[in-house]
């Protein structure tokens, strides 16, 4: 396990760099420029400015010295300045990850803490939800309670159709009808044998919601005013803004590969007999 | 009180609730709410409304144009005029004819940490400003200025490489407290990011104003507080929150909860936003629609074969019927554009060509041009080509698309096959507009200041191309020599009479030769509480927030009178 | 396989799959319910002459109108048949469902399929480009894609200029990026299947690879299929109208629900009925859509006809 893993990791690394070099490319290669946007708005403004402007973001290099001077820099811990925020990159990216973190860890949890409810309650809604926010607060301390409601609606239709789906499978298999006949409970037939064989799906969208607890939930943040990581990636990609767009970004992408490499792991926990490793072998 | 201390306590708990929304009960509070926050605070780099606005509180200019729209000194004791000898010609070193203004600073004007604001401010604000690294936006302003004489503590003397009749206006003159940035400034280039507006937006002494700003929390809100030592009149709130929340059902429904006392028209909901809860709220809160200088229009390529012909543009305005767009989609709050000059501009036309809407006249106008209907299809020319052009705009905005949608039927009524393609914001603006590239129509708008100069739109030196590295804003490719030449007369002819009359002659060329379809001048919708009274919404770029200090909370106001 | 045997074979495999099928009541009804939207969308020109309306001629002394005889739901904020702009919306919205989620099933069963069956660097390398269109930003590429001028790659001017264009590419957009899902949801299954002891005695009987694949492995991972892809359905009639927001889809003055319910968003207070039609069909077709994956997750299912273990 520990070979597979740390070369997983090494291939996440080259993942993120290649992933770099092609977010770099295509912010860069995106028409227009805030700058450009300025100058339609406001008769004040020469082109003399633009060239100059575009030139101290050092939007006039070629991209790729651009691009090389950054990962220089970044390697060496200098992620540089927000040019939206005109403040350290981190200082901008650190509270709104904190608030996209706390706000889809609930999620998450609430989700899975209802899913495992309602099974031990043989208990399973249909999914297909589909909520309409407008954004009303109930109340003004509970800033938190409707986004998170509306995202775990959303998690929870998605994570119970995936169970369902398994379950149905899983139950009309031989070892279950063997339990049964020998007259184990049901519950524990549930939760014991018939869960841990339909986690392999679970564990797949859960593994990927993972990175959506670092990249953050643009509408909804938008909808509720949450001052999370969507809404700023968002921006800051719209804004040029290279450096913290790039590091956001990059973080959310890690956590996907990180969130994809324990999934993998777990594969193997909930069905040992899974390989990773090998691939075809003899026939 | 106790409430206030309840609310704080629950934020802590769930303390990455960063949207603060500060109620609103102490008397002395005042909740304002906008839809944007600002992306940072130095009052030179990057132009932005919500960040005007706010700082517009806690700083001062020295001179600028009233809710009025006449120009008024600010910080200075009066304008420079050629009457008062404040104002001279004079030669520039290279034998241009240049201007010398002198101005002298009010007494007793103190950054709030107690350091007097001299005219040693103002020259350190010229050279950050003129300096090519700094990052200033327009450096056209500072880079006019060719060199500043300091009489005393006080007065001082511009002396300025042209000689056009806006001598007089120095808004964009953002003073800058040197005690305090001039260590930032050691390194130019370095400067926007190392500024104490960035790095500490709290110290007192970065400020002039009624107020100064005393908490940031950022993409949350902003808190001012009363700067004792504002000379002017005192401020009555005792505190003021500009809270930005960016979406409009939040925005609203924390405006009836009473999270939010007022939404800036500056910066806050759009016109048929507010003018829909109006409608469902006639009575509980005072509704102020400024007529603004925001100008929305539609910029026609006049290289295009279709639109070169003059009768084509007309029949193009009187095919559309913008009363009833106004009436219908605005409630009437948005006036109908018939040139690019504002009818509250002191230098407006009254007599200025207006095309009504007209659908059989623009029919035989287009007859005449040789595009002929047959069946109540599309018209086609002598050789059988369809009328079809591309009308653009930026996608995602709701009123510029419904706009739009209207147009695109009526035109279609006259015959017109009008095809809409629009583009984000930066894709429009950033190549489509700005280097020509689109082949028929582009709907967008400006916000100028009064009696502004269009030379940049008009003039046809400013026709932008790749040879002149897409300079200039004249984008529809506009060549008229009647226009250049009132341009230049506008600028240096600046006695009153014949300056007017050059406007009025300027609005009547641009409104028969129809480089653009004026559509109309954007209104600012406010949305206040009965109670606040002495609130006078401008209609231009420098904010209502400049006059903060009149704002006052007035129970016997409530009963105020719409519009 | 002993499954097989006990089954009472009636008809073909076809009839037998949809005898299945009818079992599942619901799913019955939301096939009704989804053919009558079809029948809707596909009959929106016959609407507007049965109605003797423009549903593109905008009245701006018609806004807002509640049902009438002459407008059945009233019209929208430029006066237009909201029943008419329904009906083509349906066309954008079901097109774009249906054909993006399909495309991206395909592309992910055939991603996860390959990884997870041949595994070893395949897999490494399938799952890497996996995750590495997973963290790709959509936004800047959007934007990017935008300004490709079409006419340049050789397309002929009208139709680049058309409407079937922008719907064309929301279509490309929404299959070649969401297939990862699908793709990672197959690969589990598949690592699973592979260890499972009817494959690995088809393997030791020396069956032909593919035969594997397409026989014993692909029908068993069907069913996450089915949920991924019916859960798309709604997510990716909601995506359209993001695309079309930024420019990057249909053009107005087509309609989708998808913008029809963003449009009337800031309507929701004084026209509710703008936000609450298409939000309904988009409700209850996504709702129908999983109804219907679940009728043809049993229908596909050849041991669904035991009945037994259905919680």
């Amino acid at each position: 396990m520990i070979p597979f893993i740390a070369g997983r990791l090494g291939g996440s690394l080259a993942v993120l760099l290649v992933m770099s070099f092609v977010i770099y490319g295509l912010i860069g290669l995106m028409p227009g420029d805030p700058i450009d946007e300025m100058i339609a708005a406001n008769p004040d403004l020469t082109s003399a400015d633009v060239a100059r402007l575009k030139a101290l973001h050092g939007l006039d290099q070629p991209l790729l010295e651009r691009y090389g001077n950054w990962l220089a820099a970044a390697a060496g811990g200098d992620f540089g300045y927000s040019r939206i925020h005109a403040k350290p990159v981190l200082d901008v990216l650190l509270p709104h990850l904190w608030n996209t973190t706390l706000l889809m860890t609930l999620v998450i949890v609430l989700s899975l803490a209802i899913i495992v409810f309602s099974i031990s309650l043989e208990w399973l809604p249909a999914g297909g939800m589909e909520t309409v926010g407008d954004g009303g607060f109930l109340d003004r301390a509970s800033y938190m309670v409707l986004p998170v409601l509306v995202l775990t609606l959303n998690t929870v239709g998605g994570y119970t159709r995936f169970i369902r789906a398994s379950m149905i499978q899983t139950l009309r298999q031989d070892f279950i009808r063997t339990a049964r006949a020998k007259g184990m409970s049901e519950v524990r037939l549930l939760l014991g044998h018939a869960l841990r064989n339909a986690l392999l799906p679970l564990v797949t969208v859960v593994a990927l919601s993972f990175g959506s607890l670092f990249s953050g939930a643009l509408i909804t943040e938008t909808m509720f005013a949450w001052l999370g990581i969507g809404k700023m990636i968002f921006d800051s990609v719209l804004g040029n803004d290279f450096n913290l767009a790039l590091v956001g970004l990059l973080f959310a992408t890690l956590m996907t590969l990180l969130g994809n490499i324990l999934a993998d792991a777990a594969y193997t926990w909930i069905d040992p007999r899974i390989s990773l490793d090998a691939g075809v072998k003899a026939r | 009180m106790g409430r206030r201390e309840k609310l704080t306590g629950l934020r802590a708990l769930v303390c990455a609730a960063a949207l603060g929304i500060g109620g609103a009960q102490a008397d002395d509070d005042l909740v304002i709410g906008i839809s944007q926050f600002p992306g940072n605070f130095n009052p030179n780099i990057n132009a932005m409304a919500a960040k005007t606005y706010i700082l517009n509180m806690a700083r001062r200019p020295i001179t600028v144009f009233d809710a009025e729209w006449r120009l008024i000194c600010v910080l200075c004791t009066e304008l420079p005029s050629f009457e008062n000898g404040r104002a001279r010609p004079e030669t520039t070193a290279d034998g241009k004819p240049g201007m010398a203004v002198t101005y002298t600073l009010k007494p007793g004007l103190k950054w709030a940490d107690g350091t007097p604001l001299t005219t040693q401010d103002v020259v350190f604000t010229w050279q950050v400003g003129r300096h090519p690294r700094s990052g200033v936006t327009v450096l056209d302003f500072y880079r006019r200025i060719v060199d500043i004489d300091v009489r005393d503590a006080r007065t001082f003397t511009l002396h300025l490489d042209r000689r056009t009749c806006d001598f007089a206006e120095i808004n964009e003159l953002e003073l800058l407290p040197r005690h305090l940035e001039r260590a930032a400034f050691a390194e130019p280039a370095e400067y926007r990011h190392r500024s104490l507006y960035e790095t500490e937006t709290t110290n007192p002494g970065l400020w002039n104003g009624p107020y100064r700003v005393s908490e940031v929390v950022s993409g949350a809100r902003v808190t001012l507080v009363p700067n004792p030592l504002w000379p002017g009149k005192k401020p009555h709130f005792g505190r003021i929150t500009v809270t930005t929340i960016s979406n409009t059902a939040a925005m609203t429904s924390n405006l009836l909860a009473g999270g939010i006392d007022y939404v800036a028209g500056e910066i806050g909901l759009t016109l048929d936003q507010a003018a829909a809860f109006r409608q469902r709220y006639p009575d509980r809160f005072r509704y102020v629609f400024k007529k603004s200088l925001v100008y929305e229009h539609i910029d026609l390529n006049l290289s295009n074969p279709i639109l070169k012909d003059r009768r084509v543009r007309q029949a193009l305005l009187m095919g559309i019927d913008r009363k009833a767009i106004s009436e219908q989609l605005f409630d009437g709050f948005q006036a109908v554009a018939h040139s690019l000059v504002n009818p509250l501009d002191t230098v407006f036309d009254p007599d200025v060509p207006k095309h009504a809407h007209d659908r059989a006249r623009a029919g035989e106008l287009l007859d005449a041009a040789g595009w002929r209907r047959a069946g109540g299809g599309i018209r086609r020319d002598a050789a059988g080509r369809p009328m079809r052009l591309q009308l653009m705009t930026t996608a995602g905005n709701r009123t510029r698309e419904l706009v739009e949608q209207v147009l695109q039927s009526q035109w279609r009524e006259l015959g017109i096959d009008v095809r809409i393609k629009n583009e984000p914001a930066r894709v429009f603006f950033g190549e489509t507009v700005t280097r020509r590239k689109f082949t028929g129509l582009a709907m967008y708008a400006w916000l100028s200041s009064p009696a502004r100069v269009p030379r940049g739109q008009l003039h046809s030196s400013m026709i932008p191309t790749k040879a002149n590295g897409w300079s200039g804003q004249n984008y529809p490719g506009f060549r008229d020599a009647r226009m250049d030449e009132t341009l230049e007369g506008v600028e240096t002819v600046c006695e009153a009479a014949p300056n007017r009359a050059l406007w009025h002659r300027l609005q009547r060329i641009y409104a028969t030769e129809l480089p653009a379809l004026p559509l109309y001048f954007r209104a600012e919708p406010h949305i206040m509480p009965k109670w606040l009274a002495g609130v006078r919404p401008t209609g231009h770029q420098y904010s209502s927030t400049l006059w903060v200090e009149d704002w006052r909370r007035d129970p016997t106001a409530a009963g105020g009178t719409p519009r | 396989m002993t499954v097989r045997s006990g089954t009472v074979e009636l008809g073909t495999p076809g009839q037998r799959m949809w005898a299945r099928f009818q079992r599942h009541r619901m799913a019955l009804a939301s096939g009704a319910f989804l053919a009558g939207l079809v029948v809707l969308a596909a009959g929106a020109p016959a609407l507007e002459w049965l109605l003797s309306v423009d549903g593109n001629r905008v009245d701006l002394y018609q806004r807002f109108q509640m049902p009438s005889l002459a407008h059945p739901l009233g019209t929208d904020e430029l006066g237009r048949d909201l029943l008419v702009r329904l009906a083509y919306g349906g066309q954008v919205s079901l097109s774009v469902a249906l054909v993006a989620a399909l495309f991206s099933a395909v592309i992910g069963t055939a991603v996860g399929l390959s990884a997870g069956y041949f595994g070893g660097r395949l897999d490494a390398w399938l799952m890497r480009l996996t995750d590495g269109v997973i963290a790709l930003p959509l936004l800047p590429l959007l934007i990017v894609l935008v300004a490709v001028d079409l006419g340049k790659l050789g397309l002929p001017e009208d139709w680049t200029q058309s409407a079937d264009a922008g719907l064309y590419r929301i279509i490309a957009v929404i299959a070649l990026f969401g297939w990862t899902t699908v793709a990672r949801l197959v690969r589990a299954e598949t690592l699973a299947l592979k260890t499972r002891g009817f494959v690995r005695a088809a393997e030791a009987a020396g069956a032909d690879e593919r035969m594997i694949i397409w026989r014993h492995i692909l029908p068993n991972t069907v069913l996450p299929i089915i949920v991924a892809t019916t859960l798309s359905v709604g997510n990716i009639i909601l995506l359209e109208s993001v695309l079309s927001f930024l420019g990057m889809g249909i053009q107005p003055p087509m309609a989708s629900w998808g913008n029809m319910l963003t449009n009337a968003q800031d309507l929701m207070w004084s026209a509710p009925q703008l936000a609450v039609w298409p939000g309904a069909f988009i409700f209850v077709t996504v709702i129908a859509f999983n109804f219907l994956g679940d009728g043809l997750q049993d229908a596909l299912d050849p041991r669904a006809l035991d009945g037994k273990g259905d919680p």
